[in-house]
């Protein structure tokens, strides 16, 4: 569903609140600043909650915008430095607004038809991350290959939205292939709604737009109970957000929260996943589990077996050869999820060192010759040994 | 076949937040629950009237849907149920691309009636309820 008139608005004031003037991220404990960030807040939220009245044409949400910037400058004035760019971002998103639904291919610098207001500047900061990270794992892909489309919408409720408000999925069988973002609507956004919409990215595009990327045949999605895309996949698009979130990497305008009450809150959001999903029975809940400690089993073999030389190199081989696996030419989640289980009765459940250590040569085998047949003749070798 | 009877085949009959069975799993079970159907007498007769066919020429093997996993990502996945391939031809076949394309609703309703229930009883978690859209034929 593309994004209202209204939806704009609500989502340019809701994430600019959440961008610079969260309370958590102030650096100052002066009560008269604190009031200041408090009273700009509420300008903000007034404006949201204002918007649906105010806003009705897409014609509407650029001067909305303004206006609430002039309230800004106004009300609490420009003294404080996050005040003062609340007001400025505000100010660029309203220059920034496209007659347009607000969806698209996305690109760290907004192309011409991308409209400022939603998050295509966020998801193509992602997707060049993650373009970046194939990069790494000798994938060649072309630069805008293949092509991935953004979607977003705000709901009033959703069953699955309960403990966060921001979800995803991905649709990988039209071209180009559609991610969904989903965020629901109320008060405005905060820091550590922002990280829930960092790790969907990551998670969207690692684990599912990428999927058989280098496939030329048909695709099909993968149902939310498939371990490798929603256990093994997402521990690294787990590991790759929160790298991603450190001090030194983040793009601190979106981010805003950072050291460990970030990486706290990624790690809460990625174990909900493994503890409460919801429409998933409880054996698929541990398979889930399984596939998330095979993962790290694959990583930890690889330093054990001395097969890394250091911790990095085996976070960095566990990245590619997850990578390879994962946009595949011959692959789909059906056969990785296979996989993925002889993957963890070899690295989990046979509790010796020596199968796990042959899952791992198979893997780093892989990594150089690419065959798919291998790997899984290897893996199923290394389950009955 | 028409080029109806291809556009029919297409036709989505729902779409809905899949629950804990995946496309595997529904398309055992609505393979399952049209034996069924068709092992019953009564229900064979009543779903050949609602078809406009004849009984004997149901066919147990040409299984009228097929899911497919519509999107999934991290909320979860969406199930969507399409009139199966097969089924559609072989009816389109038999009595003409116009006469096909007027069997989708009767597809809907031999979904929601005899199919669906089967596959998904009240109070089974197999598919979610309810769906999350309707589609237009």
């Amino acid at each position: 569903m593309p994004l209202s008139a209204t939806h704009k608005a609500v989502l340019a004031l809701g994430l600019t609140a959440a961008r610079h003037l969260d309370e958590e991220c102030c650096d100052d404990e002066d009560d008269a600043i604190l009031a200041k960030r408090r009273a700009a807040r509420g300008i903000l939220y007034k404006g949201v909650q204002g918007a649906p009245a105010h806003v009705t044409s897409l014609d509407g949400v650029a001067p909305y915008l303004s206006k609430n910037a002039g309230e800004l400058k106004r009300d609490v004035g420009l003294d404080n430095a996050d005040v003062r760019a609340a007001h400025d971002l505000l100010t660029t998103l309203a220059l920034g607004v496209r007659n347009n639904d607000g969806d698209g291919i996305a690109h760290p610098a907004l192309g011409p038809d991308g409209c400022a207001c939603g998050i295509l500047e966020l998801a193509g900061l992602v997707e060049q991350r993650i373009r970046s990270a194939l990069g790494n794992a000798e994938i060649n892909l072309p630069p805008d290959d293949p092509a991935v489309h953004y979607a977003t919408y705000l709901v009033e409720e959703h069953d699955l939205l309960t403990t966060f408000r921001v979800g995803g999925k991905a649709d990988i069988v039209p071209s180009p292939r559609i991610v969904y973002l989903m965020l629901k609507l109320g008060e405005v956004f905060t820091a550590r709604d922002m990280l829930h919409l960092a790790y969907t990215l990551h998670h969207e595009l690692v684990c599912h737009a990428f999927q058989s990327a280098l496939s030329d045949g048909p695709r099909i999605n993968a149902h939310h109970k498939c371990h490798w895309t929603e256990g093994w996949m997402d521990t690294l698009a787990h590991d790759l957000t929160k790298a991603w979130i450190a001090e030194d990497m983040r793009p601190a305008n979106w981010i805003a929260l950072a050291g460990e009450s970030a990486v706290g809150e990624v790690r809460n959001f990625h174990d909900e996943r493994y503890l409460r999903p919801p429409r998933m029975e409880k054996n698929d809940v541990k398979r889930r589990r399984w596939a998330r400690d095979a993962y790290r089993a694959f990583v930890k073999t690889l330093e054990r077996a001395a097969l890394a030389r250091s911790k990095e190199e085996a976070d960095r081989l566990g990245e590619k050869f997850s990578l390879l696996l994962n946009t595949h030419a011959e692959a789909d989640c059906k056969r990785l999820r296979k996989l993925a289980t002889n993957l963890r009765i070899a690295l989990v459940s046979r509790k010796r060192l020596e199968p796990a250590i042959s899952v791992v040569q198979a893997g780093l085998a892989f990594v150089h010759d690419r065959n798919l047949n291998l790997l899984e003749q290897r893996v199923e070798l290394a389950v009955v040994s | 076949m028409s080029s109806d009877a291809i556009t029919l085949v297409e036709m989505a009959i729902e779409r809905s937040a899949a629950g804990t069975a995946d496309d595997d799993d529904l398309n055992a079970l609505i393979e399952s629950a049209w034996r069924d159907v068709l092992a019953q007498q009564n229900e064979r007769k009543a779903v050949a009237e609602l078809l406009s066919s004849d009984p004997a020429t149901l066919d147990p093997r040409l299984v009228p849907f097929r899911a497919t996993i519509d999107a999934g990502g991290l909320t979860g996945a969406e199930i969507l149920i399409v009139a199966g391939t097969g089924f559609a031809s072989a009816f389109a076949k038999e009595f003409g691309a116009a006469a096909a394309k007027a069997l989708f609703p009767k597809l809907q309703q031999l979904w929601n009636k005899y199919i669906r229930p089967r596959v998904s009883p009240a109070g089974s978690t197999k598919m979610s309820l309810p769906p999350v859209e309707k589609l237009d034929s």
